[in-house]
């Protein structure tokens, strides 16, 4: 029983974890009592908790066993990023109802482990010596990070887009019945038929768009230091800074798409729905970068592992 | 009231048009908004997606040109459009020229604006602050004097101004003094790859254990330069490989490389060792461990019993596992054709299912297989020849019956063994083995501004995202003091810097 299969084990437990978690969520988001006190919400959030301790020990434990930070493969970079997703909703549900984003957390989690351990999974291998270096901390660290916060970011998004449409329905929904709404919610006494809806209210498009924004800007400066760094370091392993190769250039399109982002949320005309939908493009195009990239691309980079 | 008119306005008949300079001022407003410089950005990156999932030519041109004819007429009609070589076709300039213009015509402008703003300082306080969201008011007997000294201390961050009975609050110049400054570095991070590409050069030289590499153009295996250097200037030195450790771990991935190198300058030696990562810097050239292989030692006798060829053989193509093809070519013949070998080497072979393969990257067991090709090499033509590929042109193979094919005839070497050439052209002796490494040198002026650059971009992109832009203002009537303020869209600091300031904290 090595460190390695300690590491194996304690990602599976934390896969059971956010299953669980998962389930206890969708039970609360299905929930017909709206108004009474959220339990399954409540053990769903502990269980979060215990997954991402269980998630955050497996990683920690693989790098131990690999004698490196853990992020040397696909492998161990998809426990390092989805960790950081986690750690971001955990850190800001303190302060904050985020309860109804928990199913979708766990269960984004849960499919990005089961892809880590099903498909990419490596046996701890020794370093290659391009990479036994101190800017495998640097850069790849706020790679990674930057990918679990611009994951987290563009769930909003996405649920951002949803919410915009039901309330546009609703908006919709409200004149025609004749009244005198506004959609501010000032206006004239209306007396309207109160649709109930299925599930638990999200966050207003709104709230999802400023946090969106919020958690988007700092993985932005944090994929923007990776390019950086990412040069430097092929400076002093590949003589040279900048060569266009596969996962450079597709990493300055992330950089690009999440920079377009920025730009339409400054823009008239351009924030809410546009915004929200070049946010999940710049999330496709990580995706990209990582899962296509890595394996079908004749890169310099293609450290997969597998 | 009479309207007064002049004849401009009285015009009967068709509209104005704003003519020709109308029309160029509209198509820069135009170029130069937001909404065009998204659209832009978003082309720009677009074209950038084929030019990471297609294999382009100047990083992998054999790839390339494998694509292009495997896919057809797909692939002519995506060659003809330069989708294989993205960065340099004309309509991929085009889009980034156009964002870069579209990009200065902004940041001049704002850079204008900022400094006025920055003159003329904060604005006049509004005269109704109840219709601010964030306003907020404060009940308090303090004198008036007392009020504003403690309001403007908790306004440190601001720029203030007292004017009309009420303070005036202004944050944000550093904003968009890092937003233009962001902005400008990356035109400055344009310029200088360009400048880059012209002053700099490459080359790689392949060196065996025990041989001597002198810097020259002549002696790269591959050279690229910018079209600014001067071949001649070459800073003089020499490099000799002593010896090359490649080190593996026990399931033969490698987990370190060195190069032990002895740098000859016209003032003295110098020992040196070369890593990945760990570059060496010889006057401002910068030395770079990028490869490392097999090189056999092999002295061919020809039919006429001299000896043809005793040299050591670099061989390129090199496996995950050692194993490494290449060419050896023999035109040194007296009498008789000129021979060329195809070779690869297994480092520690052993035999499995009648097929040699190779256990393990360190050279345990070295074997060396070979096929023999005789005629003539094609070297007195007065063409250059790759020396690592072998023209069979007016070359024949010899082969051997295997059932009813013909192979190419095998010949199999161990450490130490000679054996006949098949076709009585000879004897083939596998003498030794040694390392090569390959080095790439490279000089690049224009790392530090490069790295100046990003860092400055990386620097102004920070206090642009992270630094607030808002107004506030303050207002002392009868006892009571009123404040509000303003900022972007999703500023939530508003009102607790409204409150903060209306704490008429003594020490805040």
């Amino acid at each position: 029983m090595n460190l390695e299969t300690v590491s194996l084990i304690l990602i599976y437990g934390a896969m059971a974890a956010y299953t669980l978690g998962m389930i206890s969520f969708a039970i609360d988001f299905s929930s017909a009592d709206k108004t009474g006190t959220r339990r399954a919400a409540n053990i769903g959030m502990s269980v979060t908790t215990l997954a991402f301790l269980l998630h955050l020990s497996g990683t920690i434990l693989r790098g131990v066993a690999a004698s490196r930070v853990p992020w040397a493969n696909m492998y161990e970079f998809t426990l390092t990023f989805s960790v950081v997703a986690v750690a971001t909703y955990l850190l800001l549900s303190k302060g904050r109802d985020l309860r109804v984003l928990g199913v979708f957390v766990n269960g984004l989690t849960v499919l990005s482990l089961g892809i880590a351990v099903a498909v990419l999974y490596v046996r701890v291998l020794g370093t290659p010596p391009i990479l036994d270096n101190y800017w495998l901390i640097i850069h790849v660290s706020t790679a990674t990070l930057g990918m679990g916060l611009f994951a987290f970011a563009a769930l909003m998004s996405v649920l951002q887009l949803v919410q915009l449409r039901r309330e546009t329905k609703d908006r919709a929904a409200v004149s025609s019945q004749g009244g005198k709404a506004t959609t501010s919610g000032g206006g004239g006494e209306t007396v309207v038929k109160e649709k109930k809806s299925r599930w638990r209210d999200l966050p207003s498009a709104a709230d999802l768009e400023q946090g969106a924004f919020r958690v988007t800007v700092v993985g932005f400066l944090l994929w923007t230091f990776t390019l950086i760094a990412g040069a430097i370091w092929a400076e002093h392993a590949w003589g040279r800074p900048w060569n266009w190769d596969p996962k450079e250039t597709m990493s300055l399109v992330v950089w690009g798409f999440y920079g377009a982002y920025l730009h339409a949320r400054a823009t008239r005309g351009w924030e809410g729905s546009r915004a929200a939908w070049l946010n999940v493009i710049g999330l496709i195009s990580l995706f990209i970068n990582y899962y296509v990239i890595n394996f079908f691309a004749d890169s310099l980079h293609s450290y997969a592992g597998l | 009231m009479e309207t007064i008119r002049t004849e401009r306005d009285i015009r009967a008949g068709s509209p104005r048009g704003i003519g020709l300079t109308g029309w160029l001022r509209w198509g820069w407003r135009q170029l130069t908004s937001m909404r065009n410089a998204i659209i832009m950005l978003l082309l720009l990156v677009i074209a950038l997606l084929p030019a990471s999932i297609l294999p382009q030519k100047r990083q992998d041109p054999v790839l390339a040109d494998e694509w292009i004819e495997d896919n057809g007429i797909w692939g002519t009609i995506l060659d003809a459009l330069g989708f294989f070589n993205i960065l340099t076709a004309p309509w991929f300039a085009a889009i980034y020229i156009l964002l870069f213009i579209s990009l200065v015509g902004c940041i001049v402008p704002r850079s204008f604006s900022l400094v006025r703003d920055w003159r003329a300082g904060p604005g006049r306080v509004p005269v109704r602050l109840t219709r601010y969201d964030s306003y907020d008011s404060v009940e308090t007997d303090l004198p008036e004097q007392e009020v504003w000294g403690r309001v403007e201390k908790s306004l440190r961050r601001y720029r203030t101004v007292r004017r009309d009975g009420g303070i005036s609050a202004e944050r944000g110049y550093l904003r968009e003094a890092g937003n233009l400054i962001f902005h400008m570095s990356l035109l400055g991070l344009l310029i200088v790859f360009g400048l880059s590409q012209a002053v700099s050069y490459r080359g790689q030289a392949i060196i065996v254990e025990d041989e001597t590499f002198a810097n020259s153009v002549l002696t790269y295996d591959t050279f690229n330069r910018g079209v600014l250097v001067d071949e001649e200037s070459l800073p003089p030195y020499s490099v000799t490989l002593n010896e090359m450790t490649p080190q593996f771990f026990d399931d033969g991935t490698p987990s370190a490389f060195s190069a032990d190198v002895t740098i000859t300058r016209p003032d003295g030696q110098a020992q040196e060792i070369i890593r990945p990562n760990e570059p060496l810097d010889i006057d401002g050239t910068n030395v770079y461990l990028s490869g490392n292989g097999y090189a056999p030692k092999i002295r061919v006798i020809d039919a006429a019993g001299n000896v043809a060829l005793n040299d050591y053989v670099v061989l390129p193509d090199i496996t995950e596992t050692y194993v490494s093809t290449g060419v050896i070519k023999v035109p040194d013949v007296t009498e008789g054709e000129q021979l060329g070998f195809q070779a690869t080497l297994f480092p520690t072979a052993q035999e499995q299912d009648g097929v040699i393969v190779s256990i393990n990257p360190d050279a345990l067991n070295p074997v060396l297989v070979t096929t023999t090709w005789v005629g003539d090499l094609g070297l007195d033509d007065g063409v250059p020849q790759n020396v690592y590929f072998l023209d069979t042109e007016k070359m024949e193979l010899i082969t051997e019956s295997v059932g009813d094919v013909d192979v190419g005839a095998l010949t199999t070497l161990r450490m130490g063994d000679e054996a006949e050439i098949p076709g009585g052209h000879g004897t083939i002796e596998f003498v030794e083995l040694a390392r090569f490494a390959a080095l790439d040198m490279r000089y690049d002026p224009t790392l530090g501004w490069m790295l100046a650059f990003a860092v400055l971009a990386l620097g102004g992109l920070a206090t642009s995202l992270l630094m607030p832009s808002r107004r506030l203002w303050v207002r002392y009537e009868d006892g009571t003091v009123h404040a509000a303020a303003i900022g972007r869209k999703g500023d939530t600091g508003l009102s607790s810097d409204v409150s903060s300031t209306l704490a008429l904290k003594e020490d805040s």
